[in-house]
């Protein structure tokens, strides 16, 4: 019977592991492909092969040194944060009053706020473009903030509600036993206990800010703070060519931020899942 | 190139380098960008929104330095902004226009700055002052430009000037599947109709299952080879629609005979891939130079992906381009549409008014030297100026003969405020409808119901 058990246990193992081996694989081909194709030099872009009959860095001269993709980078890192940390700003005290509050008409705005996420994004894009620039946003990098909060804002208070109302009742009151203010409560309590979906929350935030094309696009020009996404657009894929080359460098400069920033907040994130485990 | 933008003899010289190495320059000489450095335009500064060739790479070094080369010239100073056809096609541009953000100067296809007209300046009295030789050049396609806007009271007002051309659409093919499948390439070159045409790629289906394509998708069904055939049986018809802009031609015998052919190379002949309701010309040149087409129609800006992918193919003479031909008894001796790439000015207000539109201009006459319009032609489309395509000739894949060969008689499509969706939104989803195995009839005659509203 032991035996058994053994072998059973070495089994579930190898399964185990191959079966995460096989996913792994699925995830990572794409990836190393266009690692690969990034060294590739242009006429051998369509061999079907892995490694490059010679490795070349003329893409990557071209993305770094001519297109300055790693500006653009930046912009994107920039855009991404201030969109993150704004939309924290006033969606974390926004969901604490929704979630623990008691307000006459509480319920009616919460289903108003969500039900912006319902709305298709691309009709405001017209609207926002004028107004932006007749207020003078156009161009400009708090004019990117305030546009991504559209989706960001309603998004993060309709998650961070639902925590804030399943925290145990009376945590405020206890604080406040001890002498704390409402405020003081929220700060030193209630936001602490909150922290790892907050960091979920912000990276979440900081990702839209980083992928979003539609904005980014509408409300800048080249005078103003492109983001990456814009220039992939604009200098690989938008015409009537596609730079394969290119393309896949700028790919690869693009993806790696965001993967660098989750693997610096993974815990938090697996935290957030933990407690909501609870 | 320093953090500024600024560039350096080295810089330029290493550029130019580059483009030498790729039979890209042939006279575009650090004496032409460094010219002896101008302060009539000192401390004005003009907004350039730029489309054209930005995501090819030797053109988008080209266009900059250009542009760095006007700056020195001129002492102007150039905001540049690259953009994508989307941005025309699609609302960015309009709708920036209307919220009053507006470049100084922009490029794009001239078919599609309808919409924008009441926000631009005529260059009538700009282009009187050009100099004889480049006037000379260019004289031949305002009349063009003209015809493209006879739907419009001020017509005779060229609100887009031409820098660089497109004519649709010459044929692309490669010597050694010819060789594979035993033809003769001498008596068979160029093309000559389309019972010829089947023939030929009859032959090649030896080599490639699928030699030939025909494009399905939204943005070459409607302007590379089909106009072309409809052209070549008859003139007055081949344009989207008529003289006077009042309705569709697409529903005329001309329109069906062509479109019956181009759906019977795919569905009736089988020489088009299973793709071919998505299919574009992009992807048919890039089959191409992997070996799995034979002959393909396709627009000279492709000749940059060759350029870049199969060098080899044009310098050894294994890529050859041809002219378009036309259909089995068409007899108006044209076969091609001309697409232009333009420069628009836009109307300025206030006290520099005057300085920004004549900075503007200085600016368009810069692309039109001869140094940058031969540096264009080699790898952007075929030049405006006439007079330098001599100088092109030569090349081992023909290109420049093939294109000027199609240029007797071009039609050129209108510059209707809703061109785009005539010649693209509306008439591909009944061209793929066709595909599926529609009645080719009844999808023309619905399309043309559907033009016919909103004219």
């Amino acid at each position: 019977m032991a035996m058994y058990t053994q072998r059973s246990t070495l089994t579930q193992k190898v399964l185990g592991y191959g079966g995460l081996a096989v996913v792994l694989l699925i995830v990572l081909i794409p990836y190393g492909y266009i690692a690969l194709t990034a060294f590739k030099p242009a006429e051998e872009i369509f061999d079907v092969r892995w490694l490059p009959r010679a490795w070349s860095l003329d893409a990557w001269r071209y993305a770094i040194e001519f297109e300055q993709f790693h500006v653009y980078i930046y912009n994107s890192m920039i855009a991404g944060l201030g969109a993150a940390v704004l939309a924290l700003c006033v969606a974390v005290p926004g969901a604490y009053v929704f979630g623990r509050k008691q307000f006459r008409g509480k319920d009616v705005m919460f289903y108003i706020i969500v039900m912006a996420l319902l709305f298709p994004f691309v009709l405001l894009v017209v609207p926002f473009t004028i107004l932006w620039v007749k207020i003078g946003l156009y161009d400009t990098m708090p004019g990117l903030w305030l546009a991504y909060q559209v989706f960001i804002i309603p998004f993060a208070i309709w998650i961070l509600r639902a925590y804030f109302a399943e925290l145990p009742p009376f945590l405020e009151e206890c604080a406040m036993v001890y002498g704390c203010t409402a405020f003081k409560a929220f700060w030193r309590v209630m936001l602490p206990l909150a922290k790892p979906i907050i960091t979920s929350l912000m990276f979440l935030a900081f990702l839209v800010g980083w992928n979003d094309f539609l904005f980014s696009n509408m409300l800048t020009t080249g005078e103003g703070p492109r983001t990456a996404s814009v220039i992939i657009y604009v200098s690989a894929v938008g015409g009537e060519r596609v730079e394969w080359d290119v393309l896949m460098v700028m790919t690869l400069m693009a993806g790696i931020p965001p993967v660098l920033l989750y693997i610096v907040a993974q815990g938090q994130f697996l935290k957030t899942f933990a407690v909501r485990g609870h | 190139m320093d953090l500024n933008g600024r560039y350096s003899r080295r810089d330029f010289v290493a550029m130019t380098a580059g483009l030498a190495a790729m039979g890209l320059t042939t006279s575009l000489t650090p004496d032409l960008l460094h010219a002896q450095a101008g302060s009539d335009l000192k401390g004005v500064t003009i907004v350039y929104w730029n489309m054209i060739g930005v995501q090819n790479p030797i053109v988008k070094r080209l266009s900059a330095s250009i542009i760095k080369a006007f700056e020195q010239r001129t002492g102007a100073k150039v905001k540049t902004t690259w953009d994508t056809y989307g941005s025309i096609i699609g609302p960015k541009y309009r709708t920036n226009f209307v919220a009053g953000k507006i470049p100084t100067v922009f490029d794009g296809s001239n078919r599609w700055s309808g919409q924008l007209r009441s926000f631009l300046r005529p260059m009538n009295d700009f282009i009187a002052t050009l100099d004889p030789e480049t006037h000379a050049g260019i004289a031949w396609l305002l009349p063009l430009v003209e015809h493209q806007n006879r739907g419009y009271p001020d017509a005779d007002q060229i609100y887009d000037l031409p820098f660089t051309l497109i004519p649709q659409a010459p044929f692309v093919t490669r010597l050694d599947h010819w060789e594979q499948a035993g033809l003769d390439f001498d008596s068979n070159w160029p093309i000559r109709d389309t019972e010829h045409l089947v023939e030929v790629l009859t032959a090649l289906r030896s080599v490639t299952e699928y030699p030939y394509e025909v494009y399905g998708k939204i943005w070459d069904a409607g302007d590379t080879q089909l106009n072309g055939w409809v052209r070549s049986l008859d003139i007055p018809n081949s344009d989207f629609i008529n003289d006077d802009w009042s309705r569709s031609t697409c529903d005329s015998d001309a329109w069906i005979t062509a479109v019956q052919f181009y759906i019977d190379l795919y569905r009736k002949y089988g020489f088009s891939s299973p793709n071919t309701p998505q299919s574009t010309d992009e992807g048919a040149v890039e089959q191409l130079i992997r070996g799995q087409k034979s002959l393909v129609h396709a627009d000279i800006l492709n000749r940059g992906t060759i350029m870049r992918r199969m060098r080899r193919g044009i310098q050894d003479g294994t890529i050859q381009w041809g002219p378009h031909c036309p259909m089995a008894g068409g007899t108006t001796g044209s076969t091609a549409f001309l697409a232009m790439s333009s420069f628009s000015i836009t109307r300025q207000e206030g006290p520099d008014a005057a300085i920004q539109e004549a900075a503007a201009w200085e600016f368009i006459k810069e692309w039109l030297m001869p140094e940058n319009q031969i540096a264009l032609a080699k790898s952007s489309g075929l030049c405006a100026r006439r007079d330098l395509w001599e100088d092109l000739k030569g090349a081992p894949d023909r290109y420049i003969e093939a294109v000027t060969s199609m240029l007797d008689n071009p039609g050129v499509w209108s510059n209707h405020v809703k061109s785009v969706d005539i010649q693209y939104n509306l008439f591909a989803p009944h061209i793929q409808q066709a595909m599926q195995g529609n009645d080719v009839t009844h999808e023309l005659r619905a399309y043309a119901a559907e033009v016919n509203k909103i004219l």
